[in-house]
């Protein structure tokens, strides 16, 4: 008996060993100075960017031979930006030393204070006779000195080299076209070029575009060319969103010309591969970063001027800043250094120069050419391109960084993508009523320029914001007296049925249940009901990541409940929970009916149909996802019986939903189905007997037998399928990422994204409860009927 | 019997049984079918040909195998075929059959043997820098470089990279015309495996005469001939025929002296007697002289097709000779149809097993978590219920609700301060991130408090008689008895750890913490589709053999509900 009680032992052991061991390695200390930098190319990269890049960073090495340099590379994710990754790493504990961000995303890193004030190093810089800030470009100054956390306005990074934003176009495809070597020089020029090369073939397109959550990326390049702006500053660090401006206007029906009207304009979410850039005539990239394009095969110029004859070229750059994370004076230092060097202009040179002897002077910025000093270098690019980009450099302006402006391309995309799908606006366009398009657009773009200063910008006018908080009040009132009640119901009816079940045997020593009680109890408490109280505040602060969190009362319930954003949320998982019921609630029942009926190869279909489950959980959305591609198998299947089907259905805003559905219920009708085989063998065969006698047909015994056999699981089941419908995310985030438009993206999802991608976890967490609130009723029915059922094994 | 035996045989119950097979037949095949395309799909060693879904076609048939070979050959790229074939018209999507000039090799053969040309004018094909296709010689240099150093460790020390695994090495990026971008001691590392581990029909000679033929004169004068005819007043009947002559000829010179000073990789350039005294003069280097300065007059092209166009017009008197490697393309081929089938069909999944299985700790770390995910939710849970089933407790129905009422909160509600706690617990990027929250699951233990209500009781009181513990008894009574429904927990645990990917990222986003199931969502963001299938494949074997070794348990295990 001892020994088989210490065999018993060893696993237990073992697990102990495992939880503590397996993750002691990872707390091993680093040496003293390791500086954790984000964005260094890797180190087997062989494109120019990355050597070029790579011997800056090796000339720091040299210079500091005490300090380690390594890349902070973390996860990627589809369907999320870049922004979102550092978000995680910097919650999930893992920041790197020196961040990279952009114009876009350096205002939220400043607010939240991730990134360290800079002036400090600065002062001191600038009294040995280094004036850092006098080699920054006037326009970007403004990025970079904002208002920090504390109010106090200081600078927080330093760029980069400069990128202009820029029109490529295909040498080949143009002189196959019979166009000028050159990009266009305007918006007619454009279209016109588009078209002609759209000519050339079938399979040829104009322009490439991006497609996704951040398409209008591309956009931006028409309202500014149209002399319009995404946002604009009102009033010292007051943001309004702009792009409902007559020049915005412009752009937006230019880009809807260009894909739906003209439709030389090719929308991909992808990256173009090898193949697919020989087949598109023009795009937009940033010059000044090598573009990895072949300057054999690809020229470029200037954005195209819009209508009014305003240039639409974006500056841009990667501001480098410092983890205000870091405590240590010495790492601080080191990590100033760093960046000191990185930007300087001798780095800057380091990487023109070693760009030059590539051969990839042709894709660098000619201003910048002339600047370092590679004046021969120069005489290889196109004739006239210096003028023009001296040009667009001077009249160029930075990418929109008001506040909370990463968001700006997907708050920009949303009317984007109703433009694009509104059959009103195709309707009048093509009854050539151009009033009335522009009327339906402009309605677009001012419901989503509200949006945007309410969600984005967070400008709410005070009146509306009282009226909200009482609304919302009266509705956590609400709630909560409702969660007091159910709360009261369950306690009874568990206390009630308690009463009729017989008491289980007496025993001896009463610390003995208590400690067999104790590993599930406490993990509960700390992981669930710890959790849910932490919850509860949560919701009712602004929280902060890196800095005190201050609390705002209901506020995060207001700013939800008044959020058109969240509703359509619970819309579109009202219809995902509808579809997946419908068809995926069903399909295991139907099945285990049909395999109960048939009187042979049972085994064989049971066995066919429970093969999906060999492919884990979330890997079966992947296998989907392929599926569903645009040139998989499926759309080459549609197009053997004669349709034609081009976009992925993911992409597809009738099909998306669907496509999310359709992969769960595949993977989950067979093992789906066994519970319900063994609830229908318990169905004694005697039933069916007397009721053939009494001539039942088939309707009959189903409905008579079979589902009273049924009801009981029946029940269980669904109450469970509901709420596990509406906590789906992961798996839909795979899928789509919540688009197209919006479309799938599930209150969920939802509340993931708010909390992980934009570091809200207050207003996350207001979501959550809400939702948790709604579910409430269904989970108490679950509740009661589990309280009066007993689960039997079938053997 | 649903039906009576009588029922059975009547027209009626015959088609209605003849309509469920139907229905059940159809509903198969749409289980099947995407997994039959998975498998298929798997085999697909390139990107560019999908021309069965269901069946790796190049097995048995000759046309698709050539077809992927070339493509693999020249890493997927026409513009290389063209310019190793001289061939301006040729794209990857429709090859010539294969057809072998042997005179034509056995001449090219002779040339090699008695001139030696440097080894750097070949360079090894089914190679090249993709993150999407793992090509043959990609990995072979990686091992090569293994077996040389032993560790990542010595390769950095040798070549002056700071390498964290062997997967991440690439060989150097080589230009279309032949140059290296930089050279490293990762480019001479890699010639030497070119010279020494890559056999000659694997070979590609640099064809700069290809390039100057049947890329650089078609895009920069225009794809047709006529273009060329016209400017030059020429007649010729394709680009095939342009002369690449050794120094700059009288007609068409300025696309020669373009693309020998600008594109043409230095090696290649060589200088005439009046260009080697300039250069002494100018006082800069060869490669800036030959770029900026130099005269048509001074330069010499040195390039391999030209050194075998000179030798076969002085040995055999043969004008004009080219390389031959279209002939020599279709004889390695030929000779080594079997071995590239071989490596087409296992190329995916090595590449998966390199990627994902053999991944840093990827291995281990599942097998950890999925260890400690069993481990745990076998012994908390049962615990917490035979406590709740063996003894009168006050308080026993107001714990079940304790530990049920928790199934009534969406997970989002915890998930987010839960992640705070484990933030502020200092435990994220830990082994107890991914076990401890869930780990007591109050469905579970309402389950197993049902299943252990209904084991019989006089066994524990003769169990007690006997004076046996109560932790002997839980394990040999309690545990022993429950085998079925806790065999249906285990699977339930080891399906939600294998499979989780999502949460594992979150509260791990250090990769030394990744499971198989994290770098396989890693992989399928910037992998081919055949390479994900592969690995889908691949990862689903442990879930089979789980399912299979269980299945009879589970069968019996699984527990239905009935109305008390």
């Amino acid at each position: 008996m001892r020994v088989s009680l210490s065999y018993r032992l060893i696993p237990l052991l073992l697990f102990a060993l495992l939880l503590f061991g397996g993750g002691a390695p990872l707390r091993a200390s680093e040496p003293a100075l390791v500086l954790k930098v984000q964005g260094l190319p890797n180190d087997s990269a062989t494109d120019p960017a990355s050597m070029a890049e790579q011997r800056v960073v090796s000339a720091f090495r040299q210079r500091h031979p005490g300090i380690e340099i390594r890349g902070a590379e973390g996860l990627r994710v589809e369907n999320m930006n870049s922004e979102a990754m550092t978000m995680m790493m910097i919650a999930g504990g893992i920041a790197p030393d020196i961040i990279r961000m952009n114009f876009r995303s350096s205002d939220t890193y400043i607010r939240q204070g991730i990134a360290a004030p800079l002036d400090a190093f600065l002062k001191e810089a600038a009294s040995a006779g280094d004036d850092i800030l006098a080699t920054v470009p006037p326009q970007i100054l403004p990025v970079l000195r904002k208002s920090g956390p504390d109010g106090v306005p200081q600078v927080y990074g330093l760029p980069g080299p400069l990128m202009v934003s820029s029109l490529f176009f295909n040498k080949e495809l143009f002189r196959r076209a019979g166009l000028p070597a050159r990009a266009p020089k305007d918006w007619e020029e454009l279209a016109a070029f588009a078209q002609k090369i759209k000519a050339l073939g079938p399979r040829v397109h104009g322009l490439a575009l991006p497609a996704g959550a951040s398409a209008s990326f591309h956009l931006m390049n028409f309202i500014r060319s149209a002399g319009g702006d995404a946002v604009a500053e009102v009033g010292l660090d007051e943001w309004r969103a702009t792009f409902n401006t007559p020049e915005a206007l412009e752009a937006y029906l230019f880009y809807y010309r260009l894909v739906e009207v003209d439709q030389t304009a090719w929308r991909t979410s992808r990256a173009l591969t090898p193949e697919e850039l020989r087949s598109v005539g023009m795009m937009f990239r940033y010059v000044g970063d090598t573009v990895q394009l072949d300057p054999e095969l690809w020229g470029f110029g200037p954005v195209p001027r819009g209508p009014h004859g305003d240039g639409g070229s974006e500056i841009n750059a990667s501001i480098l800043a410092i983890f205000s994370g870091i405590r240590e004076p010495q790492r601080l230092r080191a990590a100033w250094e760093y960046l000191r060097f990185i930007t300087s202009e001798e780095a800057n040179r380091l990487r023109i120069e070693t760009l030059v002897e590539l051969g990839q002077a042709s894709q660098i910025n000619p201003v910048a050419l002339r600047k370092y000093g590679f004046q021969e270098a120069l005489m290889m690019s196109q004739p006239g391109l210096e003028a023009d980009f001296a040009q667009a450099l001077a009249e160029g302006k930075p990418e929109p960084y008001g506040k909370n402006c990463n968001l700006i391309y997907l708050e920009m995309t949303y009317p984007l993508d109703q433009i694009l799908l509104s059959p009103r606006i195709r309707q009048a366009w093509a009854a050539g009523d151009m009033a009335s398009v522009r009327e339906q657009a402009q309605a677009i773009l001012n419901q989503a320029v509200a949006k945007t200063n309410e969600r984005m910008i967070g400008h709410i006018p005070p009146e509306t914001m009282q009226f909200r908080r009482r609304v919302t009040l009266a509705l956590v009132v609400g709630i909560a007296l409702g969660f007091a009640g159910v709360a009261l119901y369950v306690l009874r009816a568990f206390t009630r049925s308690a009463a009729m079940v017989p008491r289980p045997v007496a025993t001896r020593r009463s610390f003995v249940p208590w400690l067999c009680l104790l590993p599930a109890l406490g993990l509960m408490l700390v992981w669930d009901y710890i959790p849910l109280l932490r919850g509860a505040v949560l919701a009712l602060q602004d929280y902060q990541v890196l800095r005190p969190s201050a609390f705002v009362g209901l506020d995060n319930f207001a700013n939800v409940l008044f959020d058109a954003g969240f509703w359509n949320s619970l819309l579109a998982t009202a219809y995902f929970a509808g579809l997946k019921l419908t068809f995926g609630f069903a399909a295991p029942i139907a099945l285990a009916y049909m395999l109960h009926l048939i009187p042979r190869h049972k085994l064989l279909y049971r066995t066919v149909y429970y093969l999906p489950a060999v492919i884990s959980g979330t890997a079966v959305y992947f296998l989907w996802k392929a599926l569903f591609d645009g040139e998989g198998v499926l759309n080459q299947a549609l197009r053997l019986f004669g349709f034609e089907a081009t976009r992925a259905w993911t992409q597809d805003p009738y099909l998306a939903m669907l496509s999310c559905v359709i992969p769960g219920i595949w993977a989950t009708a067979g093992p789906g189905c066994l519970i319900y085989l063994a609830a229908l063998k318990t169905i004694p065969e005697e039933q069916f007997e007397a009721a053939e006698i009494d001539g039942a047909g088939f309707w009959r015994k189903t409905i008579s037998i079979v589902f009273p056999g049924l009801k009981a699981l029946i029940i269980i089941n669904f109450i469970g399928a509901v709420a596990a419908a509406l906590q789906t995310s992961a798996n839909i985030l795979i899928m789509t990422g919540g688009g197209p438009n919006g479309a799938t993206t599930v209150t969920a999802l939802l509340i993931f994204t708010e909390a992980f991608t934009r570091l809200r976890f207050g207003t996350a967490t207001a979501m959550a409860w809400i939702l948790g609130s709604m579910l409430l009723g269904f989970t108490v029915i679950q509740l009661r009927r589990l309280s009066a059922m007993e689960f039997k094994t079938v053997r | 019997m649903f039906f009576s035996p009588i029922a059975e045989r009547s027209f009626r119950v015959r088609v209605f049984y003849k309509a469920i097979y139907t229905l059940l037949f159809l509903g198969s095949l749409s289980m099947v079918i995407p997994l039959v395309i998975m498998l298929g799909s798997s085999f697909e060693p390139g990107v560019r040909f999908t021309d069965s879904p269901f069946f790796p076609s190049y097995l048995v048939r000759e046309g698709p195998l050539w077809k992927r070979y070339i493509e693999a050959r020249y890493k997927n790229e026409s513009e290389a075929v063209r310019m190793a074939w001289a061939s301006a018209a040729v794209e990857l999507e429709h090859l010539p059959t294969p057809a072998i000039d042997a005179a034509a090799n056995a001449r090219w053969r002779e040339f090699l043997k008695e001139t030696k040309p440097p080894e750097f004018l070949f360079r090894a094909g089914f190679s090249g820098v993709s993150a999407a296709i793992p090509y043959y010689y990609n990995r072979e240099f990686r091992l090569w470089l293994r077996k040389r150093y032993g560790s990542i460790g010595e390769v950095n020390q040798a070549l002056g990279t700071t390498y964290r695994i062997f997967e991440a090495i690439q060989p150097p990026n080589l230009t279309l015309s032949g140059a290296a971008l930089s050279h490293t001691p990762l480019l001479e590392h890699y010639l030497e495996f070119c010279r020494t581990e890559v056999p000659a029909s694997r070979k590609i000679a640099w064809n700069a005469a290809g390039y100057y033929r049947s890329v650089f004169l078609p895009r920069t004068l225009g794809e047709e001939i006529s273009a060329y005819n016209l400017r030059f007043g020429t007649d010729y009947t394709s680009y095939a025929e342009v002369p690449f002559p050794e120094t700059a000829p009288e007609v068409a010179r300025e696309p020669w002296l373009e693309f020998v000073t600008r594109f043409l990789r230095p090696d290649y350039v060589g200088l005439t007697p009046a260009g080697q005294e300039r250069l002494r003069t100018s006082g800069v280097g060869q490669a800036e002289f030959i770029r900026l300065l130099a005269q048509p007059e001074d330069l010499r092209v040195l390039t391999l097709d030209r050194q075998f166009a000179t030798w076969a017009q002085a040995r055999h008197g043969e004008a004009g000779a080219t390389i031959p490697q279209f002939s020599l393309d279709s004889e390695a081929f030929q000779n080594e149809k079997g071995f590239w089938r071989k490596t087409f069909l296992t190329q995916n999944y090595r590449y998966v097993v390199d990627e994902v299985l053999l991944h840093g700790r990827a291995m281990w770390n599942t097998l950890v978590l999925v260890f400690l995910k069993v481990g745990g939710a076998l012994l908390v849970n049962p615990l917490a219920a035979y406590a709740l089933s063996r003894f009168k407790l006050r308080r026993t129905y107001h714990l079940l609700l304790f530990f049920l009422v928790t199934i009534a909160f969406p997970a989002e509600v915890t998930m987010i301060p839960a992640f705070l706690q484990l933030k502020d617990f200092n435990l994220l990027n830990t082994f107890w991130a991914l076990v401890l929250p869930g780990l007591a699951n109050g469905f579970s233990i309402f389950l197993l408090k049902g299943f252990f209500d209904s084991l019989p009781k006089e066994l524990y009181e003769a169990a007690e008689i006997d004076g046996a513990s109560e932790w002997r008894m839980f394990w040999i009574i309690t545990m022993s008895l429950s085998k079925p429904i806790l065999a249906v927990i285990a699977l339930n645990a080891f399906v939600s750890a294998y499979g989780a990917f999502f949460y594992a990222l979150i509260v791990c986003p250090d990769p030394r913490m990744w499971t198989i199931m994290v770098y396989l969502y890693q992989l399928q963001a910037s992998a081919t589709s055949s390479i994900v299938y592969a690995s889908l494949i691949l990862t689903a074997i442990p879930t089979l053999l789980v399912f299979i070794l269980c299945q009879n348990v589970i069968l019996r295990g699984i527990a239905v509900p009935t109305e008390k």
